[in-house]
């Protein structure tokens, strides 16, 4: 099964609604809440990275037999150093968005604990492509 | 299924007076409402008992299932002393010229025996709460247990918050269980003590129904605030021989810590009173669910404790209560600026305010319990809604297009409750017949 989401580039109020959809949907499937809240945090995390570097972007999610694969494509300036980017509390959001309590350099770190698999398509210039995958446990 | 024989929600239908307008159907938080054949329809396991229903309802079909006040002077009572336990909310009901005091002895004089005030076990309640905030397994943010339909919508939405709930009972069951034992202790062996709660709401009604942490509770009936409010009225202007003196042993619960329980953030004030811990206080279900939605997703760091309230200021916002929320909110503040400081909270009499930490999950958004099979009717669901217009006008009788895509997948409704999918397959015939 197939959703897609536009995630707004320009509306930080609406950031974050891609993912809560996201989690009233794996509720009705009957997922574990332990993978639910995972993928939900995981989803949340790129959500708020996309609107805050990227401005905004696509969100796809298939929900397969045993595992979730979340797809988040942005055309914003890529990451120019991905190994410093996965470090805790590296950030380069700027001061406003720190205001607002985001960019505590925990995004891609937080993703990373969340999924089971994380990969990430990225070059400067030609935006970043995050890609996760969350396996259901008991699902044959 | 009878509203009546719930054990989940306290919130019932006038089915005479109730005329269909789906006004419920639609502002309900926990779309648990549809209307099937013309008559509004709850969906137990989904109701909170928020009571949004009971405060729009036009036609005030939608009542609360609390005991009515005659009973008090029923013959057949099963009970011999009757405790008044009135929740701090009551106290915003009339003007600050009346202490606290004079309310108590008007709600004796409709009945009861003796009143022991809720707000008299909040200080041990506080006192539990902040001994567990110290501890280092405590799930932070800690969340208050005080409002039940908070902890229902965490149960059904936010499942894997539960373990953030304190393991703590709410004022409401230990006042039950001090005054009840204090009681006993006092009164002759054999006497039938019964507890009565004086509610602002349709939550605690269950609560004492059904404890969410299982077990019985130690309430035995529970009246309405607003039923009580013109009876006391009448009792506070009838200041004259028949006054009833209060009970020797009660305690006042009168401090302004105390009843500031009524409102916002008094819980929470009085909670990290003192301690190095910071609190939100949230009132409302709809800003409730955006910071469960903040903590369920890690972002609510710092913040050691959360005072979510489902009623707008606190408990005076009750669906069962009087006086306008704000004003109710207002008249407690007033109140407590005059009170005593500090609270003396009551000889706890051995009873520990803890309770067993296990809260079961309620999936009651679940499709169906075998994934696949839920899978499958999730991709139906949205065929289906692809094919709704999209309003979420509700005529129907479910609250928006994706409620009734779901309702048609489970069997529930078809396509031809809507309206404008109606109209067109009429429109349609009406073209054939020409």
């Amino acid at each position: 099964m197939h959703y897609h989401f536009a995630v707004p580039g320009d509306d930080f109020a609406r950031a974050g609604n891609a993912s809560a959809e996201m989690k009233k949907i794996l509720q009705r499937l009957g997922i574990p809440h332990a993978v639910v809240k995972r993928t939900a945090v995981a989803m949340y995390e790129a959500e708020i990275n996309m609107v805050v570097h990227a401005g905004g972007g696509e969100a796809d999610i298939d929900i397969g037999d045993d595992e979730i694969t979340i797809v988040m494509r942005d055309s914003g300036p890529g990451i120019a150093d991905l190994e410093l980017a996965m470090q805790d509390g590296y950030s380069t959001a700027p001061e406003l968005v720190r205001e607002l309590g985001f960019g505590a350099g925990m995004g891609l770190p937080n993703m990373k604990r969340n999924a089971d698999e994380l990969t990430i398509d990225t070059a400067p210039g030609k935006g970043t492509t995050v890609t996760m995958r969350i396996r259901i446990p008991g699902a044959e | 299924m009878s509203a009546d024989g719930s054990r989940f929600h306290s919130v019932i239908l006038d089915q005479d007076a109730c005329k269909g307008c789906t006004v419920c159907v639609t502002t309900c938080p926990a779309e648990a409402i549809r209307v099937r054949d013309g008559k509004a329809f709850i969906i137990e396991e989904r109701c909170i008992d928020c009571g949004e229903c009971i405060r729009r309802c036009p036609n005030h079909a939608k009542k609360a299932r609390s005991d009515a006040l005659e009973s008090l002077a029923d013959p057949a009572s099963p009970f011999d002393w009757k405790i008044a336990l009135p929740a701090p909310s009551l106290y915003g009901q009339f003007p600050d010229t009346a202490p606290v005091a004079e309310i108590h002895r008007a709600l004796r004089s409709l009945g009861f025996d003796e009143v022991f005030p809720v707000s008299a076990a909040t200080e041990l309640v506080a006192r539990a709460t902040r001994a567990y905030l110290a501890r280092p397994d405590a799930r932070r943010p800690v969340i208050s247990s005080s409002c039940p339909t908070i902890i229902k919508y965490i149960q059904i939405r936010f499942p894997s918050l539960i373990e953030h709930v304190e393991p703590v009972i709410a004022p409401m069951e230990l006042a039950a269980r001090i005054a009840k034992s204090r009681a006993r202790r006092r009164l002759p062996a054999g006497s039938r003590v019964g507890a009565f709660f004086i509610s602002p709401c349709a939550g605690k009604i269950t609560e004492t129904k059904a404890p969410l942490s299982g077990g019985e509770s130690a309430v035995d009936g529970v009246f309405s605030v607003k039923d009580v409010v013109l009876p006391i009225i009448a009792a506070l202007k009838n200041d004259g021989a028949d006054r009833i003196e209060p009970a020797p042993s009660a305690p006042t619960g009168d401090s302004a810590p105390e009843i500031s329980w009524g409102r916002r953030e008094g819980e929470a004030a009085m909670t990290v009173a003192g301690s190095p811990f910071r609190y939100l206080a949230v009132d409302g279900i709809e800003l409730c669910a955006q910071v469960l939605e903040s903590c369920e997703n890690g972002k609510l760091p710092g913040i050691d404790f959360l005072e979510l309230m489902a009623c707008r200021e606190g408990c005076v916002g009750g669906p069962l209560v009087a006086s306008s929320p704000t004003l109710a909110r207002h008249v407690l503040t007033v109140r407590e600026s005059s009170a005593p400081p500090a609270a003396t909270p009551p000889d706890p009499a051995g009873e520990a305010p803890f309770r067993d930490p296990d809260l079961p999950a309620r999936p009651a958004l679940l499709l169906d319990g075998d994934y696949r099979k839920a899978r499958a009717m999730m991709a139906e669901m949205e065929r289906i809604y692809a094919e709704l217009p999209g309003l979420d006008c509700g005529c129907c009788g479910a609250p928006n297009c994706h409620a009734l895509a779901e309702d048609i997948v489970r069997g529930k409704a078809s396509k031809t409750d809507c309206v404008i999918i109606l109209k067109e397959q009429y429109r349609l015939l009406l073209e054939e017949g020409k």
